[in-house]
């Protein structure tokens, strides 16, 4: 109970939000898919992570997400080695990272209002405490007159806004998003984009994967770039 | 195009409502429900019976007397009768006459036409007022002195025999209804897995937005909870009904005993099994989800 922490690791690690040290990961007995991956996320970074399609783009997010397990090296989140947390812990962390997926993941049968409420519902807040929060979150992304709407009569563009929404709502610490911007065209593609920047220049740290090149160009954002399972990092040099 | 808006002054279950077939799901249930009902009064009337047949018997006796001179038959009767009313003065002793003994051998012998010399056993039944003490020794002893021989049954056998009936049924029953309750359990075992298979993308998401597995299983509670206590109701009623039906007069000739039958105190009982069938659906499916959350659904 009463273990000696080490103070001088914890203050290096304060402002790291995500670490990768030699990770290795693999499904099953498949081959490796990233290896020796070394890569840091700092506390209110923004960060694209780039690679053709099967590169391994999404497996590494969801290592970040705590959906998968690493096969080897070591991952920390917040400063914490995963492999140390407990079950608790890994509940707590989980809480302080908003998701956006591919495919939305939203419920059918609740309304975009009671999806993007989700987060705060499970953690058993009341609806009188967070119906004014969601409603002008929902406003703010230009679903206000969707709220009541089911999933299925949105467009693919007012899905995502809606995961979006959802992955803000509880004002997590890290935003990880697996090609946000893969349904819906250019010009929404912008406007979601500007809800990211918005999110990081109030202090959230961003990570996005994209395999679109259009998107990276003009935001100041850190560039990692995944290619036959080595992790490059370009945040030094701008890709033309 | 249809209005699809859904209004939003209440807040939808989390889990699919319509999912996981629950209407063939509470359909089953009921029947579970209705089933255990059945039985559940099948055993309490039981009880009413065996009870109400013990103290209708404690209350009568016998008096058979054994004649070999059938011309000696009415002196016999009434020396005999003479006796009992003056050891009971306030009880009801009666000679039960020649036509409703033979109604009552007609089980042994059947409808065939009897010849009328045929010797009938002559036969006293009293029925014991409360005043009156019930012992019936002295009575073999004191006639035969007179030269009447008797013979006394005062249902002891009998009241022995419905006891011990009535033990095996209350046995038997509780049996049926433990039988009945562990199907419920398998039932809502069954039903909240697969409904953890094919809500698999709502849990997913529920716990990727941060709730824990012990929200997620009181959720499985709460439906099987409520599906318990609705099932059990529909189950209760459909058997109250089925009851009272079957204890209408015109019904009540086919069977042998007398039916179950509906009685205002058993409302408790039903009431409390009602709790009891949702309480047994919560736990086992409180269970089954705490299990499968903590196996399947742990991240690795
Ligand atoms: N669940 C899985 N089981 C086995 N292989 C997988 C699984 N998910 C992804 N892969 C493989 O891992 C590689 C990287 O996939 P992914 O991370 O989805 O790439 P990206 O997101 O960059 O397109 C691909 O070759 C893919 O086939
Ligand atoms: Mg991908």
């Amino acid at each position: 109970m009463f273990k000696k922490k080490k103070p001088k690791l914890k203050i290096a690690l304060k402002n790291e939000v995500v670490r990768f040290e030699r990770l290795g990961m693999r499904y099953g007995r498949g081959p490796e898919i990233l290896s020796d991956v070394d890569m840091c996320l700092q506390n209110g970074s923004f960060t694209f992570l780039t690679g053709p399609s099967g590169a391994g783009k999404s497996t590494l997010l969801k290592l970040c997400y705590l959906e998968l397990k690493q096969s080897r090296g070591l991952i920390s989140l917040f400063g914490t080695d995963i492999s140390k947390m407990s079950r608790k812990a890994k509940h707590s962390t989980r809480k302080k990272i908003g998701v956006i997926l591919q495919d939305f993941r939203l419920i059918d049968h609740l309304t975009i209002f009671e999806n993007v409420a989700l987060p705060l519902r499970v953690s058993g807040e009341k609806k009188s405490n967070y119906t004014k929060d969601v409603s002008e979150l929902l406003q703010w992304v230009g679903l206000g007159a969707r709220m009541d709407a089911l999933p299925k009569t949105l467009s693919g563009g007012e899905k995502q806004r809606a995961a979006i929404a959802r992955a803000v709502i509880s004002k997590p610490d890290l935003i990880i998003a697996d090609e946000p911007t893969g349904n819906v065209d250019e010009v929404m593609s912008k406007r979601l984009l500007s809800l990211f920047t918005e999110m990081n220049r109030s202090g959230t740290t961003v990570l996005i994967a994209t395999h679109n090149k259009k998107l990276i160009k003009g935001v100041k954002a850190n560039i990692l770039h995944i290619e036959n399972g080595i992790l490059i990092d370009t945040s030094f040099e701008p890709s033309t | 195009m249809q209005d699809n808006t859904v209004k939003n002054l209440t807040s939808n279950p989390l889990l699919d409502p319509k999912g996981n077939d629950a209407g063939s799901l509470l359909f089953v249930l009921s029947i579970v429900a209705y089933l255990a009902t059945i039985t559940l009064m099948f055993s309490l009337s039981m009880n009413r019976i065996s009870a109400s047949w013990n103290t209708s018997l404690k209350n009568t006796a016998t008096v058979q007397i054994l004649v070999d001179n059938p011309r000696l038959i009415e002196t016999q009767v009434d020396i005999t009768l003479k006796n009992l009313k003056e050891n009971y003065p306030n009880s009801e002793v009666t000679a039960v006459d020649k036509k409703k003994s033979l109604d009552m051998l007609k089980p042994w012998l059947g409808n065939s036409v009897l010849p009328d010399d045929l010797p009938i056993p002559a036969l006293i039944s009293i029925k014991f007022a409360k005043e009156d003490n019930k012992d019936l020794a002295y009575l073999t002893p004191d006639l035969k002195a007179e030269g009447v021989i008797i013979e006394i049954d005062d249902h002891t056998r009998w009241s022995e025999q419905v006891k011990r009936s009535a033990t095996a049924l209350k046995v038997a029953s509780s049996a049926l209804l433990i039988l009945i309750f562990s199907i419920a359990i398998l039932i809502t075992n069954y039903a909240t897995k697969s409904a953890l298979l094919a809500q698999k993308k709502i849990i997913n998401i529920l716990l990727q937005v941060g709730a824990k597995n012990i929200f997620i299983t009181k959720l499985f509670i709460k439906q099987a909870g409520v599906r318990g206590l609705v099932s059990g109701f529909y189950g209760v009623s459909l058997g109250c009904v089925t009851i009272i039906l079957i204890s209408t007069d015109r019904i009540k000739e086919i069977f042998i005993i007398a039916p179950p039958s509906f009685h205002w105190p058993d409302l408790i009982y039903l009431l409390t099994f009602i709790i009891g069938f949702s309480l047994n659906c919560s736990i086992s499916a409180g269970l089954t989800s705490t299990n499968i959350l903590s196996k399947k659904y742990r991240r690795k």
